[in-house]
């Protein structure tokens, strides 16, 4: 017993420290408005260290999003793509020794390859951003055809599946769709830009009634892109949207803001239930408008919040655990039995491991995704946006027949 | 490791994942969902079907489908079944005033609703934003009997959640509405008397079991989805367009509200 218990310290002394707790520093100066701060915070914490690479990277491309340096966000946002997607492979040693890492839920590659995308768009490199496009539509396609195996793997993993008929909402992030067709737009693609809104619309629809987010402010802009481009979809889309009437060609040119609005939730230990809940960040109190010609208050298009909320911590576990790992871990959980108390130590450290990395999540990720529309006459706008703090002044030019892209943080 | 025992744990778990329960989804400020889910968990041969209708009707208008809503209560009137309390067929009168007054923009409608309240009068210059907040579940009963006592127990569930009734006016801070009205005390003793007096002697002493059985399984119907609290503010704003920013049990909200020179103009916030 005593050298299980020798044996366990050296492991323990060997085990991953809590991300979320020990950044709460870092994450607490992004929340202040301060990014950049809190980059230079987060790279003294963890340059040279053995903290998780996928989350450094994630919260390094997010700060420096949120920051504007769009080209190194960019980069980091890259090889946090890279790294999960290699974690999707599951690792029989990783499993067996306790050192399996933290993967990401599809929802948050999606809202990855969107901030990617919006990062492009902010450089001007619209191809770019259009190949971030495919990539959403690419994730999309594939969870639709894998519809049977998320379903048995969320049996798996938690003994029950998510309910088909809002499957599309939990798992296809409608702000993607919408970013996608913002970039196919601006390339001059504009029946795939037309593809992607009306698939955004489609996904809404299947929205549980009472869900946070809406799509009216597209509403006219779609209708003209259907009339104009003489697509099939019209009469459906004018029974969506009824009373709507589509705009009306112009000189104008058309300002998109994109509003990434308060801090993912995070798993928090309930110590009522000893069990970990899903809640949502605090958020700040100021209402989220623009005053672009008067007040106009962008329109939420995707809540991560409103989607962990619903889904709770079952949906968590179906997001960080793969049903390969569960099985695995399965087969062992006897072996080590067989092997007590030889195998206690790696017990113990296994399920260390596996409660810290189920309780860590991307947390400078937005909560909210939301969008305004309006049209404006060519030349140099003032415009005030939402900010973490109140709002923010800026001058944006508008170009005849374009979209312009802007974005803002709100609390 | 955890993960297996939580799967096994799990295992029996018959919910979706993301579906909630009705008190959970009312809890969230999600009352047409929980209209729909009420829906599969009564029995499809209640014999309410007034009741049903006026669960409906709270719920849509709580959703802000104050159409849908008024549709319902038109259909309760005509259902046989439940007979309202003294206070429940007053709540019904106001919810539809309510509905009426969020439809069609209408004064007489908010004096028929809220009759208490003396609406403030818009200059040639200004408008009035009117802002209705209502708040809160009526109380709902449960009748048990204590082991070891044949005594009857009637135990009023109140509503305890908190949840606030504040406006944001542009950029201006939030300040809490004043209640106006607070039903609860009225309809828990109108509840309790109704119970009471559908209770039988042999009952009231215990020494009818099973009467006790059937009450146990039943429990006293209630309309138990209908708000209790009402709470106004008024502000007088230079005419143009303002930004209402309201919390309810969903969260906080903003909308663009065009408030017309000498005109109200009401925004019904349900909770």
């Amino acid at each position: 017993m005593r050298t299980a218990l020798l044996l366990s310290s050296l492991l323990l002394a060997g085990c991953s420290g809590h991300y979320l707790s020990t950044m709460r520093p870092v994450h607490a100066l992004v929340e202040e408005g301060k990014p950049l701060e809190a980059y230079e915070a987060l790279k003294a914490k963890t340059d040279g260290t053995e903290w998780d690479k996928l989350l450094v990277a994630l919260d390094e491309g997010a700060m420096l999003h949120r920051a504007g340096r769009w080209k190194e966000s960019a980069d980091a946002l890259n090889q946090a793509i890279d790294l999960a997607d290699q974690r999707e492979t599951v690792s029989i040693s990783e499993e067996t020794f306790g050192r399996a890492p933290f993967r990401m839920a599809n929802h948050e590659k999606q809202a990855l390859h969107a901030l990617q995308a919006i990062n492009y768009l902010m450089l001007g490199q619209t191809d770019e951003a259009v190949v971030e496009a495919r990539l959403t539509d690419l994730r999309q396609t594939r969870l639709e055809a894998d519809k049977e195996r998320s379903a048995a793997s969320e049996t798996f993993v938690t003994g029950s599946t998510v309910d088909e008929k809002q499957r599309p909402f939990f798992e296809q992030l409608v702000f993607g769709r919408y970013v996608s067709a913002v970039a196919r737009e601006r390339s001059g693609d504009l029946d795939g830009a037309f593809i992607d809104y009306f698939r955004a619309v489609t996904l809404m629809r299947g929205a549980p009634l009472d869900a946070q987010i809406e799509l009216t402010g597209l509403a006219p802009h779609l209708l003209w892109l259907a009339e104009a481009r003489e697509r099939p979809e019209l009469a459906e889309l004018k029974a969506v949207f009824p009373g709507v009437k589509a705009e009306v060609p112009s000189g104008d040119g058309e300002l998109v803001l994109l509003v990434e609005q308060g801090f993912a939730p995070r798993a928090v230990l309930d110590e009522t239930i000893r069990a970990y809940r899903v809640t949502p960040a605090i958020r700040g109190q100021q209402p989220v408008y623009a005053m672009i010609d008067g007040p106009v208050v962008p329109e939420v298009v995707s809540s991560l919040e409103e989607l962990a909320t619903r889904r709770g911590y079952r949906g968590l576990l179906v997001d960080r655990e793969r049903s390969a790992s569960i099985a695995i871990n399965t087969v062992l959980f006897f072996g080590y039995f067989v092997l007590m108390p030889v195998a206690l130590p790696l017990l113990i450290k296994k399920g260390y491991e596996s409660t810290v990395r189920d309780a860590q999540s991307w947390a400078t990720l937005p909560a909210e995704f939301a969008v305004a529309r309006v049209r404006l006459p060519p030349g140099k706008h003032k415009v005030k946006v939402p900010g973490l703090l109140g709002q923010v002044e800026r001058e944006v030019e508008i170009v005849k027949g374009q979209v312009t892209v802007i974005t803002a943080e709100g609390p | 490791m955890r993960s297996v025992f939580l799967c096994l744990a799990l295992a029996g778990c018959a919910r979706p994942i993301g579906v909630l329960s009705v008190n959970q989804l009312l809890e969230a400020g999600r009352p047409r969902e929980a209209w729909v889910a009420l829906q599969q968990e009564l029995d499809p041969e209640d014999p309410n079907p007034r009741l049903l209708a006026m669960h409906q009707a709270a719920l849509l208008h709580a959703g802000g489908d104050f159409a849908g809503s008024e549709a319902a209560f038109l259909r309760a009137e005509a259902a046989p079944g439940y007979e309202a309390l003294p206070v429940e067929a007053e709540v019904v009168a106001r919810l539809r005033a309510t509905n009426q007054l969020a439809l069609k923009q209408d004064p007489t409608a908010f004096i028929a609703a809220l009759p208490q309240v003396a609406l403030d009068t818009p200059t040639p210059a200004r408008g009035v934003l009117v802002v209705v907040f209502e708040r809160g579940l009526a109380p709902r009963a449960r009748i048990s009997y204590p082991e070891g006592s044949k005594a009857r127990q009637v135990t009023i569930i109140r509503d305890t959640r908190e949840v606030p009734a504040h406006l944001q006016l542009d950029d201006g801070p939030m300040s809490p509405a004043k209640q106006i009205d607070n039903v609860a005390p009225r309809w828990e003793d109108q509840l309790r008397a109704r119970i009471e007096q559908n209770t039988s002697l042999g009952q009231k002493l215990g020494l009818d079991p099973f009467a006790a059985m059937r009450e146990v399984l039943s429990q006293p119907a209630t309309w138990w989805t209908a708000p209790i609290e009402w709470y106004v503010d008024q502000r007088a704003l230079p005419a143009g367009r303002h930004v209402v920013t309201v919390t309810t049990a969903a969260g906080r909200r903003s909308r663009v509200v065009e408030v017309p020179a000498g005109k109200q103009v009401f925004v019904v916030v349900p909770q």
